[in-house]
């Protein structure tokens, strides 16, 4: 009987601790490779990854631990799972005062997985280069 | 004693049951859809977006049948308060009928983009649209000046608004209908005007529009009984104010199962943003793609000359998506709040229940090739009952 009250309890404790502990998946900073190999990029944002409203982010490019200034990069993305792209149109520029590429206007209309493509368009053929950055966003 | 062990075992797992009912997390996710958490409207590209005079005195524009061609439409033709501010028809009826279903004016100030495409960017283009469109009030630029100075308590509560006078010779030559979204005649007329008096017209028919939103904006809906059961829940962290099948629904509606909240999120329900749940029509109505040039290029936009705010202010304009494929089909997530009353459903109207709504997105969740925002959704019978027993609790 009281083998059987106990198993009871040990359950009754799992079930509670789970559904309290709640797993937060939300991302902030997050670092990528580019497809090529040729740079390493940080997206680095103020908050974590939210629906609803504008984010406020920025971007650094490494080319073999050297810091790529204002070379020309698109940005672009989507949520694979909805088929659809992003609610906005993000820009993304070099800033010399900051040292850093700056990106406006980027906003998630949905948590979830997001995809955002980095398209680096560098003057020499060779350095072009696609990052693709798989966020969380909740 | 083996009695007293069974009761105590019982309350032990009642309590950890309720607790993974609603666990802290998702009590905390609730608050978040919680009219609470609905933040004051703000619009900066209205300067009168707070002003009591202009409040009051769009309020009254805003029931003015006069402000129609045939001086029997006002705004609150359709959105009448009795029906949650829309007019309970399959499409609008103003002067002749429209091609889209009334939109609630509940909390509307809260939105981002107005009408179900997002035509327009703020609440004061849009209210001056449906005063010149043709379908709904047909009214001019100009006949809405003659009005507002013709009224003498329109002219003065007017004056005092924007603190300049309304002088009689600025009106007296201006013809009595002119306008650039009218009939042809009134088309020409208003080509006829020179490029000062357009302007000169425009401001006083954009104040009127503004008093207008500043009045749209003070509507809001009340706490509603999901409010009510959210604000228990957080405080007790149980609460019987839905009731079993409606509890089950919130949770069906939260869960990943249905999908729902991924777009109907936030205190409206709603991502203010654009989907396309396959209810456009190919060649017919497109959406939120056939309207993307004409807001980039309104003059009444937020970036334009009369607007108010600073360029700054303006990054949903800025920034808008303007990938037509994408957008091809898309119309904005509708608010669920106050759904009950709100019917009939869909940006043109075409569903009369609930359950035909979510007919349609179990159907349209499961084609292939997959043509639509949706991933694919299967809820039984008993599911759709306390899905809709939920929403009517908005």
């Amino acid at each position: 009987m009281y083998k059987i009250i106990t198993i009871i309890l040990l359950t009754c404790c799992g079930f509670s601790l789970m559904a309290l502990q709640g797993k937060d998946n939300i991302d902030k900073k997050i670092q990528q490779v580019s497809k090529n190999s040729i740079y390493q990029s940080t997206l680095d944002c103020k908050h974590p990854l939210s629906t609803g409203s504008f984010q406020y982010c920025n971007f650094k490019l490494h080319k073999k631990d050297n810091l790529v200034k204002n070379t020309q990069i698109f940005m672009s993305g989507g949520m694979p799972g909805h088929d659809h792209g992003l609610p906005t149109l993000p820009q993304i520029s070099w800033s010399e005062n900051e040292q850093i590429y700056v990106i406006k206007g980027l906003k998630f209309s949905m948590p979830g997985k997001w995809i955002l493509n980095f398209k680096i368009n560098a003057s020499e053929v060779a350095d072009k280069d696609m990052i693709s950055m798989a966020v969380t966003v909740n | 004693m083996s009695k007293s062990v069974i009761t105590l075992v019982l309350i032990i797992f009642s309590v950890f049951t309720n607790a993974q009912n609603w666990s802290d997390k998702e009590i905390s996710t609730l608050q978040k859809f919680s009219l609470k958490a609905l933040k004051p409207s703000v619009d900066t590209s209205n300067k009168y977006h707070d002003n009591q005079q202009a409040i009051a005195f769009g309020k009254a524009l805003f029931f003015d049948k006069r402000l129609s061609s045939d001086g029997k439409i006002s705004c609150s033709s359709c959105h009448d308060d009795k029906y949650a501010f829309t007019d309970n028809r399959k499409l609008a009826f103003g002067t002749r009928q429209g091609f889209r279903n009334t939109s609630t004016l509940l909390n509307v100030g809260s939105q981002d983009w107005f009408f179900a495409d997002g035509a327009k960017d703020s609440l004061w283009s849009q209210a001056l649209s449906s005063i010149e469109n043709p379908a709904e009030q047909n009214f001019t630029r100009t006949e809405l000046l003659h009005l507002i100075f013709e009224d003498v308590n329109y002219r003065n509560v007017y004056q005092r608004i924007v603190k300049k006078e309304l002088t009689k010779e600025e009106i007296e030559n201006l013809p009595e209908k002119a306008g650039p979204n009218s009939s042809l005649e009134n088309l020409i007329a208003w080509k006829k005007l020179d490029k000062e008096q357009r302007q000169q017209i425009n401001t006083v028919f954009t104040n009127a529009g503004k008093a207008i939103a500043a009045y749209v904006a003070t509507i809001k809906s009340s706490e509603s009984r999901f409010d009510n059961f959210v604000d228990e829940l957080a405080d007790k962290k149980t609460s019987t104010l839905l009731n079993d099948s409606e509890q089950r629904g919130l949770k069906l509606f939260m869960s990943k199962e249905s999908g729902c909240a991924n777009c109907h999120s936030g205190p409206l329900f709603s991502n203010k943003t654009f989907h396309d749940i396959s209810t456009g029509i190919p060649g017919k109505d497109n959406g939120r793609s056939e309207v993307i040039e004409s807001i980039i290029r309104d003059e009444f936009n937020c970036l334009g000359k009369y607007s108010d705010a600073k360029p700054e202010e303006c990054d949903e304009l800025k920034y808008i998506n303007r990938d037509k494929h994408q957008l091809t089909g898309s119309y904005k997530t509708s608010t669920l709040r106050n759904i009950i009353d709100t019917a009939p459903y869909m940006h043109d109207g075409r569903f009369e229940t609930l359950y035909e709504v979510i007919n349609h997105y179990l159907e349209k969740s499961q084609e292939k090739p997959k043509k639509n925002d949706l991933t694919p959704i299967e809820l039984n019978k008993e599911q759709q009952l306390d899905l809709v027993n939920f929403l009517l609790t908005l």
